[in-house]
């Protein structure tokens, strides 16, 4: 018997129960797109965390701290043992330090963590923010390595400035053609600009600090300490470009600026005011902390274990990253286990169907053998059908569940927008590829095993008791 | 010249709820090349299941049956299939066509089976119902013809593989006297004229007399006479 003819006898006698046969498919149609769109909601979420950490560098990316703080201690609840931890002394985060890490062949960049809340002038607007000051290597790194508009700073003393895109939102700033919705009439407070007249404008960089002529005197007649303000004139360089949904960009700092640049920038930084007291007041030239950041994530462990060898303090996020994946995969399982209940509610109707199918043609399968079809001909036909119930459900099955996930996608991206979050344009769903096949897969495997007993069963038909059957 | 079908000393037990019926007890017979034999006697005899053994849909308890010089219950399953398939065609009483299949699919069927073309299957088919004189209702389904019309397709039907040998149960059972003539009469065309070699089982002992070469009278699961009418042509 040929495969064409096999399918094409198949299907006929499919078509012949068409009600039947359709009402088996919907119920794999169901299953299959119950179990899509649970998946395809699973990975999704895992798709919009990861990259997230991913566009955010948190995983190749190692921080150095001042103390031992044992982060996962205090995570867990162990707070006792975070805070002994604590009081051991650990190495100083000066330029000495810096020195030392970058010597780690399998380090690529090392620098000290420098940033402080500043107010930004910028075309008339002004906002508050956080100054975060890089060396310009990064520029080949993430998260740095990719801007929106202009570029990244030329060296480790230029007065230039890099704006986060979010920034700019707070400075009620919209580009012209970033793909934002057109400002209604009643927003007159923002501007719309075209990104060409921003990189290259003068930025004001203000930060606080303490007025020593009046602090001292002040404190003396009983007043608070005041604060004056020191003025610092950039020009913008770049613009980064428009964030993940899900990422926090202002944690790389709401303006970037070269670290020498923001080294040399007056300041008084709270952050500096904690180290001040807890070294004893030897803060100066001593860091809040370094970034250290690696040629590969593979030598996480080893560059970890070198660093604790040198009395350093370290916390990676990248081990919490295999945390996390377990986490997915189980919350992907949960999600798939109830799709799986549909698809095997849909299996047993598919049985039913076709044992239903056997009694029906119980004579038909005995002239089928007595003009000469050999038993695994009968149970291939069966088989076929089977299958091809399966991959009607699982592909039709697949379109639904993506209907859905649209659905659902359109509705939690208005209640998000609702909520006053970021909506619009978030991807709660993720439908790859390997999920399309892995389903239309699943439910012709599913399909074929429910119909491994109707076949064996319609194959062992009696010809002689068939052709007596009414 | 070796016969188309050697049985010896056959005997068939099978279960009927707890009872053991024996359906033949000790059949032995042979059939030439190009004989029509028919079948004859009471309802249990053991006609029926002669004629299933030697269709191959069923096998025997003991005793040898050979086809073609072949042993079928040394044959498996897909074996048993082929022979089905290809060594011989089988008509019935109640025609057993498959009722949702038009006259055409229902010939072309057995050829489906044996993986024929699909082009020389249709020809084929068509030829077929022509020799039959039903090239005109072959788009018909089987509850579109009249009883004569379906034994015609179904004996087309049994010659789509071209078999050596016709085995007919009971062929007239459900047909008028005038068809019943009809098809008897297409039956002794195709001996005479395609030196088909044909089995038939029927109650008509005066119309077999009229066509057949030989009768096998049965009784009680055994051949009881064997009668010679006239010589092979």
């Amino acid at each position: 018997m040929k495969s064409s003819d096999l399918i094409r006898f198949s299907l006929d006698n499919l078509w012949r129960t068409k009600l039947r046969t359709i009402l088996t498919t919907l119920g794999v149609i169901i299953g299959i797109g119950a179990l899509v769109a649970m998946v395809s909601f699973g990975t999704g979420m895992q798709r919009n965390v990861t990259e997230a950490f991913t566009a955010n560098d948190l995983f190749t990316s190692i921080r150095v701290l001042p103390m031992n703080m044992e982060i996962e201690q205090a995570m867990s609840g162990n707070l006792d043992a975070a805070i002994s931890g604590m009081h051991k002394r650990t190495r100083a985060l000066n330029d000495t330090a810096v020195a030392l890490i970058a010597a780690i062949p399998e380090v690529a960049v090392v620098y000290p963590e420098i940033s402080f809340p500043v107010k930004i002038r910028f075309k008339g607007r002004e906002t508050s923010t956080t100054l975060r000051s890089v060396p310009a290597v990064m520029g080949h790194y993430r998260p740095y390595d990719r801007m929106g508009w202009g570029d990244f700073f030329s060296s480790d003393s230029a007065p230039e400035a890099v704006l986060a895109y979010s920034t700019l939102a707070s400075l009620k700033i919209v580009l012209e053609g970033a793909g934002e919705k057109s400002i209604s009439d009643s927003v007159r407070a923002w501007r719309q600009l075209p990104a060409d007249s921003l990189i290259g404008a003068d930025i004001e960089v203000v930060t606080s600090v303490l007025d020593l002529s009046q602090a001292v005197g002040g404190m003396a007649a009983g007043l608070p300490p005041s604060f004056g303000e020191h003025v610092t004139r950039l020009r913008v360089q770049g613009i980064r470009p428009k964030p993940h949904a899900f990422s926090n960009e202002q944690i790389q700092g709401g303006i970037v600026v070269p670290l020498a640049t923001g080294k040399q920038m007056p300041r008084f930084a709270f952050t500096s005011m904690w180290n001040m007291l807890s070294r004893g007041g030897r803060s100066s030239g001593i860091y809040d902390a370094l970034y250290v950041r690696l040629r590969d994530l593979k030598d996480l462990a080893k560059v970890r274990m070198r660093l604790k060898e040198l009395n350093f303090s370290v916390f990676a996020l990248a081990d919490q990253l295999e945390e996390i994946k377990r986490g997915f995969i189980m919350v992907d399982t949960a999600l798939g286990a109830v799709g799986t209940i549909a698809l095997i509610v849909a299996a047993l109707g598919i049985i039913n169907t076709m044992v239903m199918s056997i009694l029906e043609r119980t004579r038909e399968i005995g002239v089928m053998k007595a003009v000469g079809a050999s038993e695994r001909q009968i149970r291939t036909i069966f088989f076929v059908e089977a299958g091809s119930i399966g991959l009607g459900g699982g592909v039709l099955g697949v379109g639904l569940g993506w209907l859905v996930s649209r659905l659902a996608n359109w509705i939690a991206n208005i209640w998000v927008a609702r909520q006053g979050g970021p909506g619009g344009d978030i991807e709660f769903f993720f439908l790859p590829l390997w999920l399309v096949a892995g389903a239309i897969l699943f439910s012709v495997v599913v399909s074929l095993l429910a119909g491994l007993y109707p076949a064996a069963r319609a194959a062992r038909v009696n010809p002689v008791e068939a052709l007596r059957h009414d | 010249m070796s016969p188309v079908v050697e049985a010896i000393d056959l005997h068939k037990q099978y279960q009927k709820g707890k009872a053991e019926v024996a359906a033949l007890r000790g059949v032995s017979f042979t059939l030439a090349a190009g004989e029509f034999v028919t079948l004859v006697g009471r309802s249990g005899s053991g006609k029926s299941t002669l004629l299933n053994l030697v269709g191959g849909l069923d096998s025997a308890s003991s005793g040898q049956l050979l086809v073609h010089g072949r042993d079928l219950a040394a044959l498996d399953r897909e074996l048993l299939a082929l022979h089905r398939r290809t060594t011989v065609g089988m008509i019935f009483q109640s025609f057993n066509l498959v009722p949702a299949r038009t006259a055409l699919e229902n010939v072309v069927l057995p050829m489906i089976f044996a993986g024929m073309e699909r082009g020389a299957r249709i020809a084929r088919a068509t030829a077929l119902l022509d020799l039959v004189g039903l090239a005109e209702r072959r788009t018909h389904r089987p509850a579109e013809l009249s009883g004569g019309e379906a034994q015609r397709v179904a004996i087309a039907r049994a010659l789509a593989n071209e078999p050596a040998l016709l085995l007919a149960d009971e062929p007239t059972g459900n047909l008028d006297s005038r068809t019943a003539a009809e098809i008897l009469d297409l039956l002794q065309h195709l001996n005479r004229e395609r030196g088909l070699t044909l089995l038939m089982v029927t109650h008509d002992e005066s119309a077999a007399a009229r066509l057949a070469h030989r009768q096998l009278h049965m009784l009680d699961g055994q051949i009881v006479q064997a009668e010679t009418l006239r010589e092979p042509v």
